[in-house]
């Protein structure tokens, strides 16, 4: 009788077991979420900088907000957006000008990823209309809110001190583009 | 000539004096941005596809109501670096077969606006260019100079969602016309140093006739154990030109977010690249391949050491010449 009992517990433990299953089985249902995540990149500029009125050769600074969900990461560039720039204002006669090489850029080291590597710092480097890189190796920083200092070097005697009335706006291009 | 540059520069120099002193530096709070997804567009144009169509989502991530223009540019890639060209420009045109519907989007901050792009892709031809994203400049007038001699900068960002596409055929195989390829050029990387960390730059030439994505990996090895290997950020090439791709041993931690370099202090090291171009779905196998030896050896330590040891060895022999030993023996 003990025999016996040893050997159809186990056997009734297995077929209730298998029981359970099916019933759960059968009361469950497969339901699949399909989606898909692209790719995507982001660029805000914090502000526009004003270097005020200045003597000498002077650094202003600004940043950008960068977001970056792809591991394989992201270019920047940046531009002149005119090779020349002409004093404006108002009641401004505008006279001078100043070429853009008269400005330098240098973007700093990135904070605020929550993964991948920075890109490689440059020096300074001269302002053209040709778009140029401004690190020296691609960034594959992600995160949401990546900030990303860049450096304004304006070279004060290169410049044609403004008329009455007058101020320079240098405008900058900022671009990003996946790798 | 040189009187005149130096009265012309005594003149600078008097102007700038009479004008206020720069207060410091101050950025203004108004911000412009976008976000675009897809950041990148690779297309395969099958023998049955006449019109491919995607969507391209905009958002504004600035602080106010903006409009963004989209376009679709021609582009030549320097090294991997974009530069967008006017619309023509090329042989391999994206901007002549592209429409995008609407062309504009206006939206409140933080809102999505999403564009219809179809791309005529009859011609079954290679193709490159780029979707490219401007934000109205709107915060220039708040916050550029107003007063006397004074310099600011307007900052406008934009985003370039790259296209590439290439025929392929039925198989997804591509055209027999096509051909993908990467011939090796340098790999630099240094052959003695005292430390890490590492740092190797692969040079790299298209081979190919067409626009090519070229993907590395590098494999850090000493004695054949390979401690680090690294997916660099890809580059791309033009046909005939070059792609550079680099790695260091510098690595982010994930959890702390800090960097350690992850090479060891002595090593017969060996730097591996494989490199293979990508288009449409296709790379080229197998990857090239390139290999340099670095040397880590910590001269200046060991060089302390040497001459530590070196120095213990002649007080040991001067100590024991004097006989000096002897008053240490025991009774």
């Amino acid at each position: 009788m003990m025999r016996k009992l040893r050997f159809l517990l186990p056997l009734l433990g297995i077929l209730t077991a298998l029981g359970i299953a099916t019933v759960q089985a059968a009361t469950s249902a497969t339901q699949n979420v399909t989606f898909s995540v692209p790719a995507a990149v982001s660029i805000s500029s914090n502000g526009n900088v004003s270097a005020g009125a200045i003597t000498a050769d002077t650094t202003a600074t600004g940043s950008f907000t960068l977001s970056n969900n792809d591991t394989l990461g992201f270019a920047i560039t940046t531009n002149a957006a005119s090779a020349t720039t002409t004093e404006a204002g108002t009641g401004c006669t505008p006279t001078n000008s100043f070429p853009a090489a008269s400005i330098q850029f240098q973007a700093g080291t990135m904070t605020g990823q929550t993964s991948g590597s920075n890109g490689t710092s440059t020096a300074l480097t001269n302002y053209s209309t040709t778009a140029q890189s401004a690190y020296g190796t691609n960034s594959t920083a992600i995160g949401t809110a990546i900030t990303m200092p860049v450096s304004y070097r304006i070279k004060a005697s290169l410049i044609t001190p403004n008329t009455s009335n007058c101020s320079y706006t240098f405008a900058t291009v900022w671009t990003i583009s996946a790798n | 000539m040189t009187l005149r540059r130096s009265v012309g520069g005594l003149a600078v120099a008097g102007l700038l004096t009479l004008l206020p002193l720069a207060a410091g530096t101050m950025p203004a709070h108004a911000s412009i941005g976008l976000l675009v997804a897809p950041a990148r567009i690779d297309l395969a144009e099958r023998p049955s596809d006449s019109t491919i169509t995607r969507q391209l989502s905009v958002a504004n991530r600035g602080s106010g109501r903006d409009t963004f223009s989209i376009s679709a540019v021609d582009v030549v890639v320097h090294d991997g670096i974009p530069e967008s060209l006017p619309p023509s420009s090329t042989p391999y045109s994206l901007s002549t077969i592209t429409s995008i519907r609407p062309s504009t989007l206006t939206l409140d901050p933080g809102k999505e606006g999403t564009v219809k792009v179809a791309f005529d892709v009859s011609a079954h031809k290679p193709v490159l260019g780029a979707l490219l994203v401007v934000p109205q400049q709107q915060a220039a007038a708040d916050t550029a100079p107003s007063g006397n001699g004074s310099v600011g900068m307007i900052t406008l960002p934009r985003a370039l969602v790259i296209v590439s596409a290439a025929p392929v055929e039925a198989s997804g195989e591509l055209l027999p016309s096509i051909s993908l390829g990467v011939a090796p050029v340098t790999l630099n990387a240094p052959t003695l140093v005292e430390s890490g960390p590492i740092t190797a730059t692969a040079t790299l030439r298209n081979s190919g006739n067409t626009y090519e994505r070229v993907f590395s990996t590098y494999e850090f090895s000493n004695l054949g154990h390979v401690w680090l290997r690294v997916q660099a950020p890809p580059s791309s090439a033009m046909p005939r030109g070059s792609a550079t791709t680099a790695a260091t041993t510098r690595q982010r931690l994930e959890a702390s977010g800090q960097s350690v370099d992850t090479a060891p202090w002595l090593c017969l090291c060996e730097v591996k690249v494989s490199t293979y171009a990508w288009l449409a779905n296709r790379a080229t196998t197998p990857p090239v391949v390139q290999t340099a030896t670095v040397i880590i050896f910590p001269w200046r330590i060991a060089g302390i050491m040497l001459v530590a040891f070196a120095i213990s060895i002649l007080y040991r022999r001067w100590f024991w010449r004097r006989g000096w030993h002897g008053l240490y023996r025991r009774p």
